[in-house]
């Protein structure tokens, strides 16, 4: 296990620049330690826990267009993870609201229905939890609980359209093989509205990134939901249940809620009561990978900050670069996104011509008009983190 | 050592000897402190520990007392009211 500890310039740079007029805050407080460890098939990740694994993708793997499957985020809650025969490995298909049963097996999948490739964010709705103000328990995820992969499969809604979906569906629930070491704990499962499960970029998917599932990513096969936080992409998917009825589940019920009404996106109403309501689409966002906080540049030198935008399948129209806390805005330019669902580039030449310190700040806006946030939402799990960030650079 | 902790000790390195503890976890260790081998052994039943140590700077006394709690009504682990009040006691003076 490696051990490495963080650059702390950031809060120097905050006491530097305490400035009344400031809308932006620098040099918020980050963990100051981060651990690297590695779990069979991957390559060292940032470890948040050992069991069940929590491991999280550092910067430097974040800067391909499409993250490496061995270098993509892990993320589970309960221990007991299996390793499944794909020869052996069956899906199951019914429900009260299904007009009849259906097994399939990997080959049947692979068979009898279309192929699709979708380039899709997965990103952990706790990603960048360890950030928050106030402090929120849980896994203290900074940047990486998030990746971009192309996922290949089949349409969940051709699969669904296979069993018939009756006319009082409601939700659709979905069951992966991981399971708890106790009896009593929660089993994980989730549910999606059937609208949402019938959207034609809603997948089962066995592929990633032209290669088999890894195994920590939900080998063999596991959901996709573009757009929506990865709560809902359950992995080792084994059974799928169209019911009239909303789903019941802890993880429904009493995990992966927000503050009804505190924050925009799709509403999963039938999970929904007058204080919470699920968590559902991904949030605009960016994140700089060229550079962390406290990175120092050599005068006179070329530099460029690059990074990437993305939001919950609207697509990002700016991204735009602040140097002056805030006070004025520059576009940055975009690159190609393959999918709106997928992350977008940009970049913006730094100058490095004075020394000093140069106060970054970057905000994306999305092709609906949504724009980062410069205060975080307070939630009580920490989620939708999206607030613009911030980096002192030291120019020398 | 009481019968408890006696009991706990073993139940700790039976853990650590098993497979379910994941590769690199049996490098951590809690604060040495009384009830650490009670706290290592009902809690490492479904995690690792370095749970703790992630949740230290987030968790008061109140918050590590919820978490816990958590743990016994809502996650089904099976520990009596006294050793979850020596595991709060514990968790609230060392993290």
């Amino acid at each position: 296990m490696v051990t490495r500890r963080r650059v702390v310039a950031g809060s120097i740079g905050g006491l530097l620049l305490s400035s009344l007029s400031a809308p932006l805050t620098f040099g918020a407080a980050e963990p100051d330690q981060e651990s690297l460890a590695q779990l069979p098939g991957k390559r060292p990740l940032i470890k948040r826990t050992f069991r069940p694994p929590n491991y999280e993708t550092p910067l430097a793997d974040l800067r391909s267009q499409m993250t490496d499957n061995d270098a993509f985020f892990v993320r589970y809650h309960l221990a007991s993870i299996p390793e499944i025969d794909p020869r052996t490995w069956r899906l199951r298909i019914g429900g009260a609201s299904a007009n009849r049963t259906l097994e399939l097996s990997l080959a049947d999948l692979k068979r009898d229905f279309k192929r699709v490739h979708l380039a899709a964010i997965n990103q952990c709705s706790g990603n960048r939890r360890g950030l928050f103000t106030p402090r929120a328990a849980g896994v203290q995820w900074t940047y990486g609980a998030m990746g971009n992969a192309l996922w290949g499969g089949v349409r969940l809604r051709d699969v669904l359209n296979r069993v018939g979906v009756k006319g009082d569906a409601l939700e659709v629930v979905l069951e992966g093989a991981d399971a708890a070491l106790l009896a009593a704990t929660p089993d994980f499962a989730k549910s999606l509205p059937v609208d949402r499960a019938l959207d034609a970029d809603t997948l089962i998917a066995f592929e990633m990134n032209g290669e088999p599932l890894p195994h920590w990513n939900g080998a063999p096969v596991r959901l996709v939901v573009p757009g929506w936080t990865a709560t809902y992409w359950v992995k080792h998917l084994t059974s799928i249940n169209v019911e009239p009825k909303a789903f019941d589940g802890f993880w429904m019920k009493s995990a992966y809620r927000i503050p009804t009404g505190a924050f925009p996106g799709a509403r999963f109403k039938s999970q929904e009561n007058a204080q919470t309501t699920p968590i559902t689409e991904i949030l605009i966002n960016s994140l700089v990978t060229s550079h962390s906080n406290g990175a120092r540049l050599e005068r006179g030198r070329a530099a460029e900050l690059f990074g990437w935008a993305w939001d919950g399948g609207t697509g990002i129209s700016t991204v735009e670069v602040s140097s002056d806390e805030g006070r004025s805005w520059r576009p940055a330019k975009l690159g190609e996104a393959p999918s709106s669902y997928s992350w977008r580039g940009f970049r913006m030449p730094l100058d490095t011509a004075k020394p000093g310190s140069l106060q970054i700040a970057v905000r994306a806006t999305g092709r609906n008009g949504a724009r980062q946030p410069d205060k975080l939402t307070p939630n009580p799990s920490g989620y939708h983190h999206n607030m613009i960030q911030t980096l002192t650079l030291e120019v020398a | 050592m009481n019968t408890q902790l006696r009991c706990a000790s073993a139940l700790a390195a039976a853990l650590f000897a098993s497979l379910a503890v994941a590769a690199g976890e049996e490098s951590m260790q809690l604060q040495d402190a009384p009830d650490r081998d009670l706290v290592v052994a009902r809690c490492s039943v479904c995690h690792s520990v370095d749970y703790v140590q992630m949740n230290a700077p987030v968790l008061d006394r109140a918050g590590w007392q919820k978490s816990v709690r958590k743990m016994i009504d809502q996650f089904g682990a099976p520990i009596g009211e006294d050793d979850a009040n020596q595991i709060i006691e514990y968790l609230a003076t060392h993290y």
